[in-house]
């Protein structure tokens, strides 16, 4: 006959193993443990720079789960890592979804917008609905760009004109606008047949990188203004709304610039670009009837 | 009759000057859970109405933090703006429904204290994310912008706000 006591050990041993509030659960930092529930289908961990949907509920460990504080929203990665969530997201996907067990002074409360603070342990119910990486955001742009290039268009220059300081005039109905400087030596405009010279630079929209530069090219441009194919469209509407003199920036649709083709190397398909240009001189040709 | 009076008079008073009253009267606790549970599905409501707003849209936000989501689209190099700088901007604000409410003219931009001025609380957190040149859209739900009661103008009740925003410059507070 045994000592009744012989089974203690292992009694003991099944009481611990079986704690009711940790079970199944897998340590993954001193004071905190964590149970997978469901396993998504992604791949990426959350990253500093990302943007995640979580959906988040939290409770005191006795009391109903999520009766605390609950919330489906989207967070920046890099403010939820302080704190005991930098562990948890470095073990989380995309479409998983968790408990963790933690004590109530390792939650960012501030971040997730709680009103209050538990203290204690707290339980934590946590699952990732969506990841956002800076790639797929670049990525959208991109087929926003081949799918909707009109609108891809629009946007690109609104956003110029919107970080900028001139007081931009819009070009009647199109997507051209100027703005232009400086008192005219003559207030006639430039007419058909005027020999025309101007100076200018062009830039790419996105950057401000100069592609064609009349100083750097040895001098300005002459040309008889209505004659065909010497300009993109753009700039004779430039020369025409300026008067000798005077100059002005212009952002330059690409249907009045470079099109649907680009400039081999420069600038790419379908992209505004923005001239600084200077009516240097006019010679007026002989008056048209 | 007198003495009925000089009593009623008596509990006026007695009941007028009660210095212990709390600012604000505690609900009853199924009151003050159906509001708190309102209040949790109209936020619900107001992300699902921004969802629905980019994908129409077809803008790809990422979070800044709390609550604002952040669109950019135009992005040159530099170092973003800081809380305690004065930010030049150009902006139009539009709400939900696609109409404008506010907007800066052309070439007349406008300036306030980062982190300072009386502006909605989610564009000075938004702001933060741009360097001059810099132009995003931020869309800032009604919590963080002007809440449940609109600016008494041009923005309504509960309103999310569609900031189109462009970073002209900064400068150092002197």
């Amino acid at each position: 006959m045994r000592h009744p006591w012989y089974h203690l050990p292992l009694y003991a041993l099944l009481v611990v193993a079986c704690d009711p509030a940790t079970s199944g659960f897998k340590r993954i930092a001193e004071d905190t443990d964590m149970q997978l529930h469901v396993i998504g289908d992604g791949e990426h961990i959350p990253v500093a720079g990302d943007s995640v949907l979580l959906r988040v509920r939290i409770a005191a460990l006795d009391s109903p789960p999520g009766s605390f504080f609950s919330t489906e929203r989207w967070y920046a990665v890099a403010d939820l890592r302080s704190g005991v969530l930098g562990a948890v997201l470095d073990r989380s996907h995309e479409g998983d979804s968790m408990s963790v067990i933690t004590p109530g002074s390792r939650i960012p409360w501030e971040t997730m917008s709680a009103r209050s603070e538990l203290q204690g342990s707290v339980r934590l119910e946590f699952s990732i609905r969506e990841i956002r990486t800076k790639e797929m955001i670049h990525a959208a742009r991109a087929l926003k760009r081949t799918t909707d290039p009109e609108g891809f268009q629009r946007d690109v220059i609104t956003a110029y004109l919107l970080s900028n300081e001139g007081n931009w005039e819009r070009w009647g109905n199109s997507d051209l606008h100027h703005h232009i400087e400086g008192d005219p030596l003559d207030t006639s405009r430039v007419r058909h047949g005027d020999v025309v010279t101007i100076a200018y630079v062009g830039m790419r929209l996105e950057d401000e990188q100069v592609f064609d530069d009349t100083e750097r090219n040895g001098e300005p441009f002459t040309f008889r203004y209505g004659d065909t194919d010497q300009l993109i469209r753009g700039l004779e509407v430039a020369v025409s709304l300026l008067r000798e003199g005077q100059h002005g920036t212009f952002v330059i649709p690409s249907e009045m610039a470079f099109g649907a083709r680009g400039l081999a190397d420069v600038v790419t398909p379908n992209e505004p670009v923005v001239y600084r240009v200077e009516l240097v001189r006019v010679v007026r040709g002989p008056a048209a009837g | 009759m007198r003495s009925i009076v000089i009593t009623l008079i008596a509990v006026a008073i007695g009941c007028g000057g009660d210095a212990a009253r709390p600012d604000r009267p505690a609900l009853p606790g199924d009151q003050r859970d159906r509001s708190i549970e309102e209040n949790r599905s109209a936020i619900r409501l107001e992300e699902r109405d921004i969802d629905l707003y980019e994908r129409r849209y077809g803008y790809t936000t990422t979070a800044t933090g709390r609550g604002v989501r952040i669109a950019m689209v135009r992005d040159v190099d530099g170092a973003n703006a800081r809380n305690d700088q004065w930010a030049t901007i150009n902006y139009r604000v539009e709400l939900l429904n696609g109409d404008t409410a506010y907007a800066t003219g052309p070439g007349k931009p406008e300036s306030f204290l980062i982190g300072m001025d009386d502006v909605e609380s989610g564009l000075h957190e938004g702001v933060q994310f741009l360097s001059p040149g810099d132009s995003a859209v931020l869309i800032i739900p009604s919590y963080r912008a002007h809440g449940l009661l609109g600016d008494s103008d041009k923005i309504p009740m509960r309103s999310t706000v569609i900031y189109h925003i462009g970073l002209v410059k900064v400068s150092d507070r002197r």
